[in-house]
């Protein structure tokens, strides 16, 4: 479970507008809820400030229990994955056993745990093949997998996917929506991808401007044009 | 840039080879690095008149590579980047020293024939000896080895940081170079005054990617300390086998196993 | 000028790493020091690989027809600052060395000090943080870029100097090879500051913050005079270096003993007109070394080199033939 609650976030403390403004919303457990919203509205930043990347200036953020504050940080990003837009930006160490192992490693766990974790991730999006490979020579999908499985060997309760379709092509793209929809994670995921979206999620949170303009489900909606209107009147 | 997808080409050969399951890439990185760096260190040790006692040296790349499988051509594309500053010394000492030694036939035989050829030949086997490290041990068991040594954390995180982002590195220069040509209207590389806002956004580039790379690192849990995995123990073989070889370079260094054998005829 | 192992004694590069090592353990206690930036560590790794990027980035010179490239250490000195600057540049020096044979094994401690401790240890706090902590325009950044390019360049190709004539390899006279190497890097330096500088200017015009930080003095805390401590180190180096290979060369006991105690007199055997011959070289020439050259007996050292490239090669041969047969017999 994770709450947001009236988060208001500055880029810097001098800036006159927000970046986020009084932004509140919960996501259940296993919920898949799409973020989204023009360029600039927020959505990104809206991910970073739920792992503390981008500290708020006022609200809150509570996942599992645990609030966010500066003690919390390491126990918080543990139990929120945030697989990042680009995957080389993620994916820094040059063998994927590598850098799915660097999580695990980094929180105490030992090498025969952290093998497992890794061994584990990697089974359930189907790449353990690409165990040894050199990151450099993955494919487009086989990176934005490789940083999934990366995030997923912490066994996180929430994924928070930033585009996880751009630098897709459509087969890669359906690739990964089968692999999300096998996961039994809650998502939050910030996408232009509409049909990615409508297929994949119940939960539509809309952004615009820093502000949560509305959040409604995926029956609420209705079809793939109305929710292009949408996003086109925000 | 034709230098640009050689160095990626480079790297995905030693990468590939690295991943070869002969006994040599079985042998612990400890045991390779102590050996390579005692066979460097007793051939350059060698006098710089020394040619036929440097014979014998070679038998190490010469096998290693061929228990290896390790191609010949990266050898010579390695070679070719040295002999330019070995080619100056080498010809310098042949114009230099014109001391006969002795006669071959009718052929004098200077002090600056021998040292250059000495000099190209210890480059040569210098080159090949680490050739034969890299191609049989993947980086990261390198870099793990390096820690075990005590070399300091940060520097091999270094290492690897590097060499997973040079590959991105330089494909974003390779697109930024050819955009660059579209609108230079021709002619090879770049002008000298577009220099500074070419590397200054592929610098800029990079110091943001290092900013997101930062996030990332936090977000699984990095805090400062680099933890790699471990290697597996040195076995009483690869110790063997170590000791054996440094044993083996010791004595070629020491006893003149051509000039032995010569005698015998 | 990165420095081959071939091209080095065992003493030389002992000594350089020694004295590398030194300096990169300083640099890495620097990181660990209050001011550090946790952030500089994904920085430093992206730079390295930038720097190797830019490496390879020709620019075309007016005027000359050639190209050049960038080295890279006062750039990231800048951006960086001194201490993690060496790091990365040892990091990338490291990989050339490893991938390309741009610089031998055991001559990384040369070359970390020659490209490394050079530029970011010693030009970049005695030429560059000072011009530019009076003020940062562009004539400035220009000439602390210039200057302290070339400085760094000249240090570090007199070291080459030192280094290669200290092994003993090369039989270039002290003033022949400076005066050969000196003026070849000042044109680069020269070319390479102009870069340097107009990168940096570019960087100051667009993203300002990126230079101050570097130059911001808290960073630099030291206690004792750093450049004094590193100049120093490299006169030490130097006189170490020569100092033990003269020894070396001529006090060859420990050698010649340890040959004549494990082979007898096997290898001893000289004819009198070859001894006499070895007697008069050893005042010219090098001291014998008791390879076949030396002590009069080249055509038995030529036949036995032969004999043992000819068993090596033929052994390598066999042995890549049968793996092949066996990699052909395991596809059927």
């Amino acid at each position: 479970m994770l709450t947001a609650e009236h988060l208001t976030v500055k880029y810097a403390p001098s800036d006159a507008r927000c970046a986020l403004e009084d932004v509140s919303f919960t996501l259940g457990d296993h919920e898949r809820t799409a973020l989204l919203g023009p360029n600039g509205a927020g959505k990104s930043t809206l991910l970073l400030a739920l792992v503390g990347i981008l500290p708020a200036l006022s609200g809150s953020v509570r996942a599992d229990g645990v609030t966010l504050d500066k003690t919390t940080l390491a126990q918080l990003r543990q139990r929120l994955g945030l697989v990042f837009q680009n995957p080389d930006d993620q994916l820094f160490m040059p063998t994927v056993f590598q850098d799915v192992a660097f999580g695990p490693r980094n929180y105490g766990m030992g090498e025969a745990e952290t093998a497992q974790a890794v061994d584990g991730a990697l089974a359930s999006l189907g790449i353990s093949h690409l165990r040894d490979r050199m990151i450099h020579k993955l494919s487009g999908g086989e990176k934005r997998l490789t940083a999934l499985a990366g995030v997923l060997a912490m066994h996180p309760s929430v994924l928070l996917l930033d585009e996880p379709t751009s630098f897709l092509d459509p087969a890669a793209s359906r690739r990964l929506q089968t692999c999300l929809a096998s996961l039994e994670q809650g998502m939050l995921i910030t996408t232009h991808d509409l049909p990615f979206a409508m297929d994949l999620c119940e939960r539509f949170l809309f952004l615009s401007r820093g502000r949560l303009v509305r959040d409604c489900t995926r029956r609420e909606l209705g079809s793939e044009e109305d929710l292009r209107r949408e996003l086109e009147s925000l | 840039m034709a230098n640009l997808s050689a160095t990626m080409k480079n790297f995905c050969t030693l990468e590939q080879l690295a991943e070869g399951r002969t006994a040599l890439h079985r042998l612990h990185p400890l045991a390779k690095l102590a050996i390579t760096l005692a066979y460097a260190a007793a051939v350059i040790s060698f006098p710089i008149h020394s040619l036929s006692a440097l014979a014998p040296m070679a038998a190490y790349p010469l096998l290693g590579m061929a228990l290896s499988e390790t191609p010949w051509q990266p050898l010579l594309r390695r070679l070719a980047l040295t002999v330019p500053f070995v080619a100056m010394t080498g010809l310098s000492n042949l114009l230099l020293d014109r001391q006969v030694w002795f006669y071959l036939g009718a052929l004098p035989v200077t002090g600056g024939l021998l040292s250059c050829l000495s000099v190209f030949i210890k480059a040569f086997l210098t080159v090949s000896a680490v050739l034969l490290l890299i191609a049989t041990t993947p980086l990261a068991d390198l870099t793990s080895q390096l820690l075990r040594l005590r070399v300091p954390r940060v520097l091999c995180l270094q290492l690897m940081l590097t060499y997973r982002y040079i590959s991105v590195l330089l494909t974003e220069a390779e697109q930024m170079y050819t955009a660059y040509q579209l609108r230079s209207g021709g002619g090879r590389g770049i002008r000298m005054r577009d220099m500074g806002p070419f590397l200054g956004q592929l610098l800029l580039r990079s110091y943001d990617r290092a900013d997101r790379v930062y996030c990332a690192m936090k977000c699984r849990g990095y805090d400062g300390t680099y933890r790699a995995g471990t290697l597996p123990r040195l076995t009483v073989r690869d110790a063997a086998a170590a000791a054996s070889l440094c044993g083996a370079i010791l004595l070629l260094r020491l006893v003149n196993l051509s000039l032995l054998l010569g005698r015998l005829f | 000028m990165h420095m081959a192992d071939a091209l080095l004694s065992p003493a030389v590069g002992g000594v350089m790493a020694a004295v590398s090592a030194a300096a990169v353990g300083l640099s890495v206690k620097k990181l660990g020091g209050r001011d550090f930036d946790e952030k500089k560590i994904p920085m430093m790794g992206v730079m390295g690989a930038f720097v190797f990027a830019g490496q390879m980035i020709n620019f075309t010179i007016p005027g000359t027809g050639s190209s050049g490239h960038i080295g890279g250490g006062i750039l990231l000195a800048a951006v960086l600052g001194p201490f993690p600057a060496l790091l990365t540049l040892s990091a990338v020096l490291i990989i050339q060395c490893l991938f390309f044979a741009d610089g031998g094994l055991l001559a990384l401690g040369c070359n970390i000090f020659n490209m490394g401790v050079c530029s970011c240890l010693i030009a970049w706090p005695l030429l560059f943080r000072p011009i530019l902590r009076r003020g940062v325009s562009r004539r400035r950044i220009t000439a602390a870029s210039v200057l302290s390019v070339v400085l760094g360049l000249q240090l570090g190709a007199f070291c080459v100097v030192l280094e290669t004539l200290a092994s003993g390899v090369t039989e270039l006279p002290f003033g022949a090879f400076a005066a050969l190497m000196q003026p070849i890097h000042l044109a680069i330096g020269l070319v390479e500051g102009l870069v340097t500088a107009a990168v940096l200017c570019f960087l100051q015009d667009t993203r300002p913050e990126l230079l101050s930080a570097s130059l911001d003095a808290r960073r630099l805390d030291a206690g004792v005079s750093l450049k004094k401590v590193l100049i120093a180190f490299a006169v030490l180096a130097v006189v170490l270096g020569c100092g033990v290979s003269r020894y070396a060369s001529t006090h060859p006991d420990g050698l010649e003993w340890s040959i004549q105690t494990l082979t007898g007199s096997t290898e001893l055997k000289r004819g009198d007109a070859a001894q006499e011959k070895a007697d008069s070289s050893e005042d010219t020439a090098a001291p014998p070394d008791h390879t076949g050259e030396s002590d009069g007996t080249p055509a038995a050292g030529l036949i036995g080199s032969a004999l043992t490239l000819a068993a090596a090669g033929g052994a390598g041969w066999a042995i890549r033939a049968v793996r092949k047969k066996k990699h052909s017999g395991d596809k059927n």
